[in-house]
């Protein structure tokens, strides 16, 4: 409720108007007294009036003497005063700067909290409070400032801006202001509301993330590169190798024929890890065109029963498979890449595998999605370990303890084409037990 | 069978030499450049170009081009062979469908095996025979 009252150009504050209508009433009673009846009795009758009146119009001048008022108007001053408390805490808690300032020309700061005080370095809040709005940020910016709060005042709505702040001691940091305009009761701008965050910290860790990335850039184009280097000299290598075991054989030379296998093998070796390189660059630039084709995964793998069971002889790995009879599992894929999916798995499961091992291949189905697991019966994969198993070079991580060939992109590839046709790899496994990898891929019409 | 083979790269050109050789109806001669290349071409006839797709220069696709417009060169088939992933459409949408150009007739990626580069230059010969 406003104090003060307009009464044509008079302004009047309002516990008046209680006032002069009391003295109205009892003007208008004596007036009324002394003309209808005479002294001594209109003296008596005046008096006798004045003070029965008098408990009520002080109540209703002051409102004081109400007991009930009066605790129930205590009480509200007291919780008015617990929230403000509590706000001003929370300001003075709030790691951003929450200031005010008026709306006039220097812009003089109303209210800052304590985060404030520090951010900008002043010594307390009266220091700060010296200040103006244009005083704590860079001059260069004025003209900017100045027009953007000019339209915010205007516009009356909030406002985001990004500036340079201006400490006490003239050291720049980089801000978001936020800014709100505070309307009083006729609807005009009596200053200005803001939160200020301090973005050096924000700005430097945008720096070190953008460094981060193109050095990861830079890695992956390096990889690309070296990978494409390192195949022309490589298919010399293979060509001329595997001539020269041709060769070999024609000439009957047990000896040279055995050490040209080997530099045949290690070629092979060679061109396998390039390939794994370039296949992952390529999945993840999206260059590779990704095929698709609709086809009966379940059927896939049965075609390709005898060439899994092949890659599990060289350690006399057995496999038994539990493929669900007599249902079919549409999927949309390149069938290639998905076999290249499974035969890692699998011969991930031979190689980390006992010899002699059973690798089960079950495939399940449910209404939604084709699952395809790969069981071995070997050492198992630590718990800290698990979480790693599909990223980027998971075998770089602890290099002197590798125990097998590999820079460890196999699964990383698996995931890339996995997750490139919608689906999920995963891996359950406990040491000492063995793993079980797996893939499913969602079902789609035939 | 007259076979031209145009690499900067001195080592793959003996190793496809030396490949070809396995075949003794295959006569291999090998140029280091485009421009000897064209030379060769126009002096001596072939049945067969095997042509580097990235040469300082001028290009493999550059050299396609050129033949192409030429009425004596434009009947020899040419196979492009590369580090790149020439076989990859995206590849090709990206280096104006180079696959296109009428003389090309096969792409090779390497590294590759002696079995596929026979294959394929049996393959193209066959087919444009």
């Amino acid at each position: 409720m406003r104090n003060i009252i307009h009464f044509f150009s008079l302004k009047i504050p309002r516990k008046i108007i209680s006032v002069l209508l009391f003295l109205l009433y009892f003007a208008v009673v004596i007036r009324f007294v002394l003309e209808y009846s005479y002294p001594p009795q209109s003296y008596f009758l005046i008096v006798l009036f004045s003070f029965s009146n008098l408990p009520s119009a002080l109540i209703f001048i002051s409102k004081k003497s109400n007991p009930y008022l009066l605790s129930e108007l205590r009480a509200t001053e007291k919780a008015l005063q617990a929230t403000y408390r509590h706000w001003d805490s929370l300001l003075s808690l709030l790691p951003q700067a929450v200031f005010s300032y008026a709306n006039n020309a220097t812009g003089n700061i109303l209210f800052v909290n304590d985060f404030g005080v520090k951010l900008f370095g002043y010594r307390d809040l009266d220091d700060f409070k010296k200040m103006g709005y244009l005083d704590i940020f860079d001059k260069s910016q004025k003209a900017r400032i100045m027009s953007e709060r000019a339209n915010l005042i205007e516009k009356k709505n909030t406002m985001i801006s990004e500036y340079v702040g201006l400490k006490k001691d003239g050291t720049k940091f980089p801000v978001a202001l936020y800014s709100t305009p505070i309307i009083d009761d006729d609807h005009k701008v009596s200053g200005v509301l803001g939160i200020l965050i301090d973005l050096s910290e924000i700005k430097r860790f945008k720096e070190t993330i953008d460094q981060l990335h193109s050095l990861d850039q830079a890695k992956d184009d390096f990889l690309n590169i070296a990978a494409h280097e390192l195949k022309t000299p490589l298919t010399s290598i293979l060509v001329v190798s595997e001539i020269l075991k041709t060769k070999s054989k024609t000439l009957g030379d047990q000896e040279i024929g055995k050490e040209i296998d080997l530099l045949f093998g290690e070629a092979e070796r060679l061109k396998k890890i390039v390939d794994q390189i370039l296949t992952a660059t390529r999945f993840e630039n999206k260059h590779n065109v990704i095929k698709n084709e609709t086809f009966d995964l379940l059927a896939l793998i049965k075609d390709h029963i005898s060439s899994l069971k092949s890659l599990a002889e060289p350690r006399k790995s057995q496999i038994n498979f539990a493929i669900t009879e007599r249902k079919e599992a549409w999927v949309s894929a390149d069938p290639d890449k998905i076999l290249e999916v499974l035969n890692n798995f699998v011969d991930n499961a031979v190689k980390y595998g006992t010899p002699d091992q059973t690798i089960i291949i079950k495939t399940i189905l449910s209404a939604t999605e084709v699952k395809v697991e790969v069981t071995d019966q070997g050492i198992g994969i630590a718990p800290d370990k698990i979480g790693r198993m599909f990223s980027k070079f998971s075998q770089l991580e602890n290099s002197l303890a590798r125990t097998q060939e590999g820079i460890g992109l196999g699964l990383y590839i698996c995931r890339l084409i996995v997750e490139s046709y919608k689906g999920r790899v995963g891996v359950n496994s406990a040491v000492g037990k063995g793993s079980t990898f797996y893939f499913s891929l969602p079902l789609v019409k035939k | 069978m007259k076979i031209l083979v145009i690499d900067n790269d001195t080592s793959i050109g003996i190793t496809i030499k030396a490949a070809l050789g396995l075949n003794a109806s295959y006569e291999v001669m090998v140029c280091l450049g485009a421009k000897e290349g064209l030379e060769e071409m126009k002096k001596n006839k072939y049945n067969l170009v095997l042509l580097d797709f990235m040469m300082p220069g001028i290009s493999g696709v550059d050299l396609c081009k050129t033949m192409a417009s030429d009425e004596k060169l434009k009947y020899i088939p040419v196979i492009l062979i590369s580090a790149l992933p020439i076989s990859s459409e995206v590849f090709q949408q990206s280096n104006d469908n180079f696959n296109r150009i009428s003389v090309v007739k096969g792409l090779l990626e390497k590294p590759f095996s002696v079995a596929e580069l026979l294959g394929k230059v049996e393959s193209v010969l066959n087919t444009t025979k």
